[in-house]
């Protein structure tokens, strides 16, 4: 079998809704690592998958993996399931109930490790099974029926079925969902060490946070058939960028806002009106990517630049080191900005805010940093097996609670419940796209 | 001594009139199979709602209801006198229980089949993305179905439609043979008030029948939801 080039995958795909499945309009570009699509059920990731795997036929859009073009739409090219060598575990997958383990493997390392189809001597895929079988843990499991078999035997069996036929790209799709706990946990190692060493790519489709963490160098959100761009795993557990994104990603304080300029938006839920602007840092990082979309205009930067400047001299010229953002029945939020930093105007697009429980401090962030304060009325505390959760109303005017989280080992309850503001750092909010 | 009973009584209500009767009722029942109301909203429900109880009910509550609606035409339309009565209630009861198996026929066969197709597509799907062609899927999957182990599906298959009769057939027996004890309490004037005994059992027969049906339902929807 010749080398071939894995590490680019190009996934563009529309498809209208039909009787049996999602509309779908996916843009995903990825040059090395593993992929995640992360989505709820109702999110089109399994029809994703069925598209990549050939069992259903976008109606536009181009399939490549590497140098293999699987699906395009262009070029009228379409490769059947059989050709495409993409092992897919689709959500709730069986082996072939009415033949023995060793039966299911048997058919897979015929089927798939000949491009003929022809197969192989007996003695050789006897012994290509016993070792397969060895290498997943299911010896003396052969001669039984998927029936007799434990859940994780099973998940293991499929695997090891899965890649009898030597695939080149693995599609996942939440394989795990009837595991438990650590049973789970060991098995989802044991699969990744399997594919990392076999250096099979795949892609993870799934809704559960830790296995998405787990199984993907990469994430791209899923969103009603939408994908919603692809980033690293650990900058889209930090920083998500979209409401479903951030959703997912198991940030609990979420509200919707209303823009009123460059630097303001309403929190009706939250009950604040409140000014954010990203620090020259953030505005920094997300300038360098623009520039490869767009040239950079001198004359108009230097305009946005001394607008801004006038803005601030008007809005917040009292204030030199602290500016006040918003008043609210005598309270002041504050959010200090570090004298001759640059912000940059909030996005257009921008529909609402989110702060993670975690994200809160309790003390005042030194100087240097910006953040915000929020005044904490009407507490309630819960106490779990190792957090404690205090919901708060951040305002008289407050609608919903934000949550703040702690360990248990940082503070105990009556110190939680003697604070009287909390602090969150200006780069720990997110500004979440629809 | 009840079937002794039965079977001079059979042989008193005469061939012919017991033929004419088999005739009317198999063309009542033609009808009622055609009219398709029931077994559509049936059908609905079935494919909307595989997993819920719903699921199951309609299958086995049609012969129940049929016995039900029946029992009225046929005392209305045969108020034969004394000893014939008891006779004709068995002829009916048999014919209802043909009724229900024709009612319960299609609909269970059509689930059967539905869900047989589906797990077959899946499995092939599968067997596609490992690799196999069509041909190789052909011989080594579906027709390995057709010999060995494959004859146990089919046999497990027939056994399972079967399986999901009975109920409803039971149910029509129980609630023809309530009656046909009321008509027999009735022609051997047992009791001071024989009307009120037969309405009493048929009441007791409809919650079995009801009972047996729901049971029957739960229990098929619980196999429904585990994809067997």
């Amino acid at each position: 079998m010749a080398p071939e080039n894995t590490k680019d995958l190009t996934i563009r795909l529309r498809k209208r809704a039909d009787g049996t499945g999602k509309a779908l309009d996916v843009d995903i570009r990825v040059s090395g690592g593993n992929l995640c699509l992360f989505g709820d059920a109702d999110s089109g990731r399994s029809e994703v998958l069925r598209c990549i795997a050939g069992l259903d036929k976008p109606d536009e859009g181009r399939i490549a993996l590497g140098d293999r073009v699987l699906f395009d739409s262009m070029e009228e090219s379409c490769l059947p399931p059989a050709l495409r060598r993409v092992g897919y575990l689709a959500e709730g997958a069986g082996l072939f109930s009415r033949l023995t383990v060793s039966e299911n493997l048997r058919l897979a390392l015929s089927g798939g490790g000949r491009e003929d189809g022809s197969s192989p001597e007996k003695h050789a895929l006897k012994e290509a099974e016993d070792s397969i079988l060895r290498d997943f843990g299911l010896d003396g499991l052969g001669g039984l029926l998927p029936e007799h078999l434990s859940k994780s035997q099973t998940v293991l069996a499929l695997f090891a079925r899965m890649l009898a036929a030597k695939p080149s790209l693995v599609l996942l799709d939440n394989p795990f969902r009837d595991l438990g706990g650590y049973e789970k946990a060991d098995i989802l190692e044991k699969i990744r060490e399997k594919l990392t060493k076999e250096r099979i790519p795949w892609i993870f489709a799934g809704n559960d946070r830790d296995e998405i963490y787990a199984m993907g160098d990469l994430v791209c959100v899923l969103h009603e058939g939408k994908s919603e761009g692809t980033k690293k795993r650990d900058a889209f557990f930090q920083s998500p960028e979209t409401l479903a994104g951030a959703i997912l990603s198991g940030c609990e304080n979420l509200a919707p806002v209303t823009r009123l300029d460059a630097f303001h938006v309403t929190v009706p839920d939250w009950g604040q009106v409140l000014c954010f602007r990203r620090t020259e840092g953030q505005a920094q990082k997300e300038t360098e990517e623009e520039k490869t979309k767009e040239e950079p205009d001198p004359a108009k930067a230097e305009e946005k630049s001394g607008a801004v400047k006038a803005q601030e001299k008007t809005a917040h010229g009292e204030a030199e080191k602290g500016l006040v953002l918003r008043r609210n029945e005598g309270e002041d939020i504050a959010l200090w900005r570090p004298p001759g930093e640059r912000w940059k105007e909030l996005p257009k697009d921008i529909a609402a805010v989110g702060i993670r429980a975690e994200d809160f401090l309790l003390k005042e962030p030194e100087e240097g940093s910006a953040y915000l304060a929020l005044p904490v009325r009407d507490r309630k505390i819960r106490e779990e097996r190792s957090t404690l959760d205090l919901a708060f109303l951040p305002g008289a005017q407050a609608k919903k609670p934000l949550h703040l989280r702690m360990q248990k080992s940082e503070m105990n309850k009556n110190e939680l419940n003697s604070v009287e503001k909390v602090y969150i750092s200006e780069n720990k909010i997110l500004w979440l796209r629809d | 001594m009840t079937a002794k009973l039965f079977m001079e009584e059979i042989l008193t209500v005469g061939w012919e009139r017991l033929c004419l009767f088999c005739l009317f009722f198999s063309a009542l029942f033609s009808a009622l199979l055609l009219f398709p109301a029931g077994r559509l909203a049936a059908e609905r429900v079935l494919r909307k709602n595989r997993r819920g109880i719903a699921a199951g009910l309609p299958v086995h509550l049609i012969p129940a209801v049929w016995s039900l609606v029946l029992l009225v035409p046929a005392h209305c339309l045969f108020p034969v006198p004394g000893t014939n009565e008891s006779a004709l209630a068995v002829c009916f009861a048999a014919l209802v229980l043909f009724a229900a198996a024709s009612s319960a026929y299609p609909v269970c066969v059509r689930v059967l089949l539905e869900g047989y197709a589906r797990t077959t597509e899946a499995e092939v799907e599968t067997a596609r993305t490992l690799g196999m062609s069509d041909a190789m899927i052909r011989r080594d999957l579906l027709a390995g179905r057709t010999r060995g182990k494959t004859r146990e599906a089919y046999l497990l298959t027939l056994c399972r439609f079967f399986a999901e009769l009975v109920p409803g057939m039971v149910a029509a027996a129980i609630l023809m043979g309530t009656d046909s004890f009321g008509a027999l309490c009735d022609l051997k004037q047992v009791g001071r008030n024989a009307a009120f005994l037969e309405a009493m059992l048929l009441s007791v027969g409809i919650l079995l029948a009801a009972a047996l049906a729901v049971f029957s339902a739960g229990r098929i929807s619980k196999r429904r939801k585990h994809g067997t």
